[in-house]
């Protein structure tokens, strides 16, 4: 009784349209504790690593979940194909190897429910096809980064030159390192900080509407709300910078974070973005919490990297001459 | 009229009676400051050679005074040669010199020294002083920064402080609020917001073309303490040590009397105070919007770098 | 009283207090002047971009490549109802020139007078200082003023950068009208611009202790196919001897401004 109250009281005082639910969704799965304002709690350091590709490799076609025989080889697999430390491939491949294992944050296992792909629908586990404009669109850009690709800055990735990785996306994807996510509740707010790049997306849940459709951003305009214990993230203004596996600007994304028990939330993002994709397409990552902190990734500040790389390319061109 | 002079000036000689806490006629409290005033006037700021050791007119030299005074700052004469009609510039119509000498038949606004004149300026003062006259006759149009702050539109003696008429446009708008007496200089545009609740200067590495200004009453004046200043505003040699102490009475419904003391140890070998009367006009004071119209300082730059050109040829 | 009635008061007396700041401005009963007028005295800032562009726009790099981030443009939402200023056709084209060659061309850059309402966000402060007679708003920018005349003071004998500015309450609403505008300003860094047939209506009120609601209706048949509005709150600063400062920038637009005339040519 006190706590219907104490949420109605909430509701009024930090005029927040959240609808407190009281009830579980089903008898047996495991209910969040609230935050003080009645938002179920999704705050904590979370990691989203993990050996499960996004898309279903060829060797699993048609099987979208393998057995725990299964999962196990193949993370062993996995495992020994992408270990950076091991030297069998001559100098060369070693330098190109880059990082030693101790900085790479890869995971160790696939997802617990052993899918063979984060993508979930459509069923085949792949990113649909592209419209024709939009695989032009992408040929186009690959063939240019190719011809260009010491010419300037832009020539460079978006990762390289320290402006988006996909780790903060949205959509939030796993990367090499750095895949930890810290979320902050407060009245009215959910916050997702990334670490990589210190990203922090304020999400307002007090039903404001987007921006005006001039104004774009390279990580959207996100807006969220509660469905029962499930927070909808819904973020568009895109500008288009980010290309995401071939979205543009008119990418309509929608994120879903249900947490299914101390540990786990359950990540689900939906891309839809009819001028680039022929369908939408929904993957599912889980988040599993993780000791953190959250550090400041200062990536542009320590940015020897892309300095190098265009400096490398004009001494070999006066050298080659 | 020449009796209404007199009795001002018999006020302002006498001048503790504009010190005390007497209200002004008309039942106006003589704190309200408020209005528009103009401190136009012919009286010189230092008293002429012609008049040394006199130190106010009678009324029949004041009208003399005045009709040669007003002879020779007449625009609209035409001189024998078109060179010196041209150097009177604008029509008498623009100009604003005024045409009497100040209330009070004073033969300067300097009451202090009793001679009429600055005081000496420092050795130092007058090295500097004589360098820079040397280096503005050589260098006169190299650029902007070789004009006058007038020909700049960044500040004329119309704003100072202290505040002096000039050649146009010699109004004051005065705006009181509780905490605030604002001054708005008609040119060019420079509004003095002056405190009254005792809040310190500021710090001594934040400079002001006007200053840093602090007021007080004292019964029925208004004393304005203004430090601060940059020293770039050539007023008459001073420079960042210039300490200037306002005090502003509201002596009758038509007059403020407004009389400053410039105190700066480091040009002049001491103090001195003029007394300027700013008197009451119905008039607005309008934008003076004198950078945005300021094609002179295109010409004159442009005209010297094409004598330049002819000249090499 | 029980406790269940406790809490229902609790929640009347949380929706009372709490009412959305945007309900009519008349409910907040601000602290009045001798003669009694609302106060408007203090120095007050707008806490927006909208001098980089009144309809918003997102972040971009600057022009002068060497400035940096510190060149770049910030982001804005935007300060006017209904999002987009309604340009007639030729008007709109006339706009986009002007955003092509802002550098050039925007008087700001000059330091010219900014003009109504572009003086009032400004990312300077300025001060209202109001007696009886008069209410003056001094701008730190550029030393620019403006005399809001309470008096009935008549059409605008000329035309000028800061207009002609007549002032009366509604209720505990300070309406200036302006008029006798030149052509010469801008409304903001993005072009947005007018004709001399400029009238601008502003409201000043205060909504609560040390915020005011500023709005500005902007009609003029020449350019707009009709009058539009921006609003934005006012802030008032509370540190301890606030005061504004000097910016008189004509020393500083010199070199940019008269340079190329230089005896030794700095261009």
């Amino acid at each position: 009784m006190q706590a219907r109250y104490a949420a109605l009281v909430s509701a009024v005082i930090f005029l927040a349209p959240i609808s407190p639910s009281a009830e579980p969704t089903a008898a047996k799965s495991w209910i969040a504790p609230r935050t003080p304002d009645g938002q179920p709690d999704l705050q904590g350091v979370w990691t989203n690593s993990t050996l499960t590709p996004l898309e279903r490799p060829a060797q699993f076609a048609g099987k979208p979940v393998l057995s725990e025989q299964e999962a196990a080889d193949y993370a062993k697999q996995v495992l020994q194909q992408v270990n950076s430390d091991r030297r069998d491939g001559g100098t060369q491949v070693d330098v190109n190897r880059s990082y030693n294992e101790f900085w790479r944050d890869r995971g160790n296992s696939l997802v617990a429910d052993r899918r063979t792909s984060l993508i979930v629908d459509p069923p085949d586990g792949k990113v649909p096809p592209l419209t024709p404009e939009a695989q032009k669109r992408v040929d186009e850009a690959r063939a240019w980064m190719q011809d260009h690709a010491t010419d300037g800055p832009e020539g460079r990735t978006l990762a390289e030159r320290c402006i988006s990785w996909t780790t903060a996306g949205p959509p939030m994807l796993p990367g090499p390192y750095n895949n930890d996510v810290q979320i902050l509740q407060a009245p009215g707010y959910v916050v997702i900080l990334n670490e990589m790049i210190h990203d922090a997306r304020m999400i307002p849940l007090d039903g404001r509407s987007h921006i005006a459709p001039g104004i774009r951003e390279l990580m959207g305009d996100s807006r969220g709300h509660w469905e029962g214990d499930t927070l909808v993230v819904d973020t568009t203004n895109f500008n288009g910078e980010v290309s995401f596996r071939g979205s543009d600007s008119n990418l309509h994304l929608t994120e879903r974070f249900t947490r299914v028990s101390p540990d786990v939330i359950q990540y689900e993002f939906t891309i839809d973005d009819p001028t680039a994709f022929t369908k939408p397409w929904t993957a599912r990552i889980p988040l599993n919490k993780t000791h953190g902190p959250v550090y400041e990734y200062a990536c542009h500040e320590g940015n020897y990297a892309l300095t190098d790389i265009l400096a490398g390319a004009r001494a070999a061109e006066k050298s080659a001459k | 009229m020449r009796l209404l002079l007199i009795l001002l000036a018999a006020q302002i000689v006498f001048g503790q009676a504009a010190r005390g806490g007497q209200a002004s006629r008309d039942g106006q409290s003589s704190r309200d400051l408020e209005g528009v005033w103009t401190n136009t006037t012919i009286t010189p700021l230092e008293r002429p050679p012609d008049f040394a050791g006199k130190q106010f007119f009678t009324p029949e030299e004041a009208a003399k005074f005045e009709r040669e005074t007003n002879q020779r700052n007449d625009a609209d004469q035409r001189e024998s040669n078109p060179e010196a009609d041209v150097n009177h510039a604008y029509n008498q119509f623009w100009w604003d010199r005024g045409t009497k000498v100040a209330a009070g038949l004073r033969t300067s606004l300097i009451i202090d020294p009793p001679d009429g004149r600055i005081p000496p300026l420092t050795p130092a003062a007058q090295k500097r002083l004589q360098a820079q006259a040397a280096y503005a006759r050589q260098h006169s149009t190299d650029g902007p920064e070789n004009r006058s702050l007038m020909e700049r539109c960044i500040l004329w003696p119309t704003a100072g402080p202290p505040m002096l008429p000039s050649f146009y446009n010699n109004e004051y708008e005065i705006v009181q609020s509780r905490d605030s007496v604002v001054i708005v200089v008609e040119m060019i545009h420079d509004v003095r917001v002056i405190p009254l609740d005792g809040r310190p200067h500021l710090a001594s590495n934040i400079r002001q073309w006007l200053g840093d200004p602090r007021g007080h009453w004292e019964g029925n004046t208004l004393v304005v303490d203004t430090t601060n200043f940059t020293g770039q505003s050539r007023f008459r040699g001073a420079d960042e040590n210039l300490h200037l102490t306002e005090r502003f009475t509201h002596v009758n419904p038509d007059m403020i009397l407004y009389e400053f003391t410039v105190d700066d140890p480091t040009v002049f070998t001491k103090p001195w105070t003029a007394q300027v009367p700013m008197m009451k006009t119905k008039s607005r004071v309008f934008e003076y919007a004198c950078h945005e119209g300021n094609y002179a300082m295109v010409d004159i730059l442009a005209g010297a770098r094409t004598a330049e050109k002819k000249n090499a040829k | 009283m029980s406790w269940r009635k406790q809490i229902q008061l609790l929640l009347l007396g949380a929706a009372a207090v709490l009412a959305p700041a945007n309900a009519q401005n008349q409910a907040y009963k601000p602290a009045r002047t001798a003669d009694g007028k609302p106060d408007l005295n203090g120095i007050w800032q707008a806490m927006n971009p909208a001098n980089w562009d009144l309809q918003g726009q997102s972040a971009q790099a600057g022009q002068i490549v060497a400035l940096g981030a510190t060149g770049a443009e910030p982001p804005g939402i935007g300060v006017v109802e209904g999002g987009e200023i309604p340009y007639l056709p030729a008007a709109a084209q006339k706009k986009k020139e002007n955003y092509a060659n802002r550098l050039k061309l925007d008087p700001e850059v000059k330091c010219y007078l900014p003009g109504v309402p572009r003086a009032t966000y400004m990312p300077f402060p300025f001060q209202i200082v109001q007696s009886g007679k008069y209410i003056l708003i001094s701008y730190e920018y550029d030393g620019a003023v403006r005399t809001i005349y309470m008096d009935n003071p008549g059409p605008a004998p000329v035309d000028s950068w800061m207009g002609w500015s007549a002032g009366h309450w509604e209720g505990n609403t300070l309406v200036v009208d302006v008029t006798g505008f030149n052509d010469q300003t801008w409304f903001d860094r993005a072009g947005n611009f007018h004709s001399d047939m400029l009238h601008v209506v502003e409201r000043y009120t205060p909504v609560a202790p040390n915020v005011l609601n500023y709005e500005a209706t902007i009609e003029d048949p020449q350019v707009f196919s009709r009058p539009w509005k921006i609003s934005m709150p006012l802030y008032k600063h509370l540190e301890k001897n606030a005061q504004l400062l000097e910016f008189k920038c004509v020393e500083f637009v010199e070199e940019l401004m008269y340079g190329n005339l230089r005896k030794q040519p700095s261009k």
